[in-house]
């Protein structure tokens, strides 16, 4: 490609050997570029006149190429591009006309960027009669110096129709009279996204409550719904006729309940990016307010979450974006004299593995100061000088989420208001995630949260314990043993209060769950001593992770899984920190999820 | 005194062309580095370039991503980003960034303001 700078040099040196050709730049009404020069002004002409006609060339080229690629991001990009510079160089060169038709044509681009239309023969051929009418358009200026007397209007109103047709979808009944052309949507589940991305001002301010369905989704429940009618008279039958159908006819109606709920739960996931949008004016105002140079990066935005959850972790979220730009993020200055870029980088990561959802939040600040959170807990009274001892790092950093911590010095109008990361953690909790903290000194700190997909049903172990019947949740699960007879002692060792169990060579300290629940409020009352473990003929423990740590919980009998219908725990029982959720057995009955970060607390 | 630079970066010869006409006219003092993208830009610029105006729309990075990596090379750097509609949300990444907005066409009393802090 020829150097502009130099084209532009060559278009000057040329024109002025026309001379007469162009006079009537000076009549040119409205152009921005009467402020200079006659030689000048009509050296901005050429190169306004070829500049447009190869953009104008090359989105033909790319239209025609689309209707064989319609999806091709590439080429939807770089036809938009050259139509954004046309729209420019005729804004610049004060042709307003050109500009409304041009600018209306690169919106209805942009929206086929954003894959909500789909290029189809109507779209081409109304962008190609564009081009034609701006080229047309450009002769007449090159001729007479104006726009001439062609009305866009027309045109323009078309492509305003064609732009809406994606906000349409939802109420295409309406519209189809007028509108014959099959609007071509990017996915099956088009449809309802439409209706999600319409309720995006309702996202920002929190109103997840409500979905739409499109009528082909609810046809679907319909039909299985139905299905599940025609096997329920199936069962009557094999009960009054014919018993030995009875199983297979019985695994039908489970797989059939199975899928409805795998539908349903579908219904109830969203994409997470529709919170995540908000972030990028929080993060704004506080770089703002704080006059450091932040950028946000947001990765994984189409991850999917039930909505619920997501009302949750919105605030959550938020929190630590603020705590990451006000105490990670360093002003400018600061971060320049530390050899790094003056522009500190937050990330906020979604992803989502079997069932759980990850979101992790980075920063590239100054770290956290274990020292620091070491003797402010100290000073807060939150550990003892013994325990600050013996902490790891990791163990010390998790104090920044204990209640009553906040490694700033002062409470700053931010992040302060009293409030500290205990809100995150104690939201946390109530999802039933987990949080790990890493950080580097100088380098930038990193949370890693995890939360489960969605909160209505959870994969679960049954154990029990003093005769009743509990639900591990089998996220946190490492594995199950279980020692007999003679075998016991060899495993199990540890001072009276503080049993440890050895499983392939590793200990692991002991939580008895008949004793966790015999007194829910005590800690320390968690465990049975030695001698009580080895007068029994058995040992059955499940060993579970809670964030960093490993532990043996010691159960007096292991179950089978289950998928559990989680609810909320009974008021009654709410005071009980181990108990998560409860879930109706399958015999009726009522059994308690286990809270696995509090049964180590 | 050493010539201040600013570098301006558009992807369309006309608006290069159009701001160089600017500075020629009315701010002749100035030494301008003119490029067509980013990766242009960022093999052009030096350690004399004190104001840089981007275009937004580019081939390539856009205007914002240009402008955090030449902020991370000379942090003294003021950018402009030059555009005629930006999303919400692509102008509010670019406040949070410290970065500034002209208006296109770029208008020449504008130009003016913003040289201002340079004298």
């Amino acid at each position: 490609m020829v150097h502009a700078g130099l084209r532009g040099q060559a278009l000057m040196e040329y024109f002025s050997t026309f001379g007469e050709k162009y006079s009537w730049l000076d009549g040119i009404k409205g152009s921005k570029g009467r402020m200079f020069d006659e030689a000048s002004q009509q050296a901005l002409m050429q190169e306004f006149f070829s500049e447009n006609r190869e953009a104008l060339d090359r989105i033909e080229r790319g239209l025609l190429q689309l209707e064989t690629a319609p999806e091709s991001r590439d080429l939807l990009n770089s036809v938009f591009r050259d139509m954004h510079t046309v729209k420019g160089n005729c804004r610049m060169m004060g042709f307003e006309r050109l500009e409304e038709l041009t600018h209306t044509a690169e919106s209805l681009l942009d929206v086929m960027r954003d894959g909500r239309v789909v290029i189809d023969v109507l779209i081409g051929n109304q962008l190609l009669s564009v081009l034609d009418t701006v080229r047309r358009t450009l002769e007449e200026i090159e001729r007479s110096g104006s726009e001439g007397e062609a009305d866009f209007s027309a045109l323009i109103q078309q492509l305003e129709r064609l732009q809406q047709r994606q906000g349409a979808n939802i109420s295409m009944e309406h519209d189809e009279g007028d509108t014959p052309e099959v609007v071509r949507v990017s996915s099956p589940g088009a449809l309802f996204d439409e209706a999600t991305q319409r309720g995006e001002g309702d996202a920002a301010t929190g109103k997840l409550d409500s979905i739409r369905l499109s009528i082909e989704r609810l046809d679907g429940l319909m039909s299985l719904v139905g299905e599940l009618g025609a096997t329920f008279n199936q069962v009557k039958y094999a009960l009054a006729r014919n018993a030995s159908q009875l199983d297979q006819v019985l695994e039908n109606l489970g797989q059939q309940i199975q899928t409805l709920q795998g539908e349903v739960l579908q219904y109830r996931l969203q994409p997470i990016g529709r919170i995540l949008d908000t972030y990028h004016r929080l993060v704004r105002d506080l770089a703002v307010e704080t006059k450091k140079k932040v950028v946000l990066d947001l990765v994984g935005e189409e991850t999917e979450v039930d909505r619920n959850v997501l009302i949750s972790i919105k605030e959550v979220l938020g929190h630590l974006i603020r705590n990451a730009v006000d105490h990670g993020i360093e002003t400018p200055e600061d971060r320049v004299a530390h050899g790094k870029s003056p522009v500190g980088r937050v990330r906020l990561l979604a992803e989502q593995k079997q069932g759980q959802i990850y979101l992790e939040i980075t920063d590239d600040g100054r770290g956290i100061d274990v020292a620091r959170v070491r003797l402010k807990a100290l000073e807060r009274g939150l550990i003892t000088h013994e325990q600050a001892g013996e902490m790891a790092e990791a163990e010390l950093m998790r104090l920044i989420m204990a209640p009553g911590f906040s490694t700033a010095d002062h409470v700053s109008k931010i992040s302060g208001r009293g409030t500290g990361m205990d809100v995150v953690q104690a939201a946390i909790d109530k999802l039933g995630g987990s949080v790990a903290i890493s950080s580097q000194i100088g380098q930038g700190s990193r949370f890693r949260l995890r939360i489960p997909q969605t909160m209505a049903i959870v994969p679960v172990l049954l154990v029990t314990a003093a005769g009743e019947t509990f639900a591990v949740p089998q996220v946190n699960i490492v594995e199950l043993v279980s020692y007999h007879g003679a075998e016991i002692a060899g495993h199990v060792e540890g001072k009276m209060r503080a049993p440890m169990v050895r499983v392939r060579e590793r200990l692991h300290p002991m939580v008895a769950l008949r004793e966790a629940v015999a007194h829910p409020s005590q800690a320390t009352q968690r465990v049975r001593s030695v001698e009580q473990i080895l007068a029994e003929p058995a040992l059955h423990v499940v060993v579970l992770q809670s964030e960093e740590r490993l532990f043996a919980l010691d159960v007096d009998d292991i179950k089978e899984p289950a998928n559990l219908v989680i609810k909320p725990v009974n008021r009654i029982f709410a005071d009980i920190p181990i108990l998560a959720g409860t879930a109706v057995m399958p015999d009726g009955s009522v059994s308690f999820l286990l809270s696995v970060t509090e049964l180590i607390k | 005194m050493e010539r201040k630079s600013v570098l301006i970066v558009d992807d369309s010869s006309l608006a290069r062309m159009m701001v160089r006409k600017i500075f020629a006219t009315r701010f002749p003092d100035w030494n301008l580095v003119e490029a067509k993208d980013g990766e242009e830009a960022l093999s052009l610029t030096s350690d004399e370039v004190l104001l840089a105006l981007v275009d937004f729309n580019m081939p390539g990075m856009n205007g914002i991503e240009l402008a955090e990596k030449l902020m991370e090379r000379n942090p003294r750097l003021l950018v402009y980003l030059v555009t005629a509609n930006i999303q919400e949300r692509m102008h509010q990444r670019a406040e949070s960034m410290g970065i500034g907005f002209i208006k296109k066409p770029i208008a020449e009393n504008k130009i003016a303001e913003i040289l201002k802090s340079f004298v």
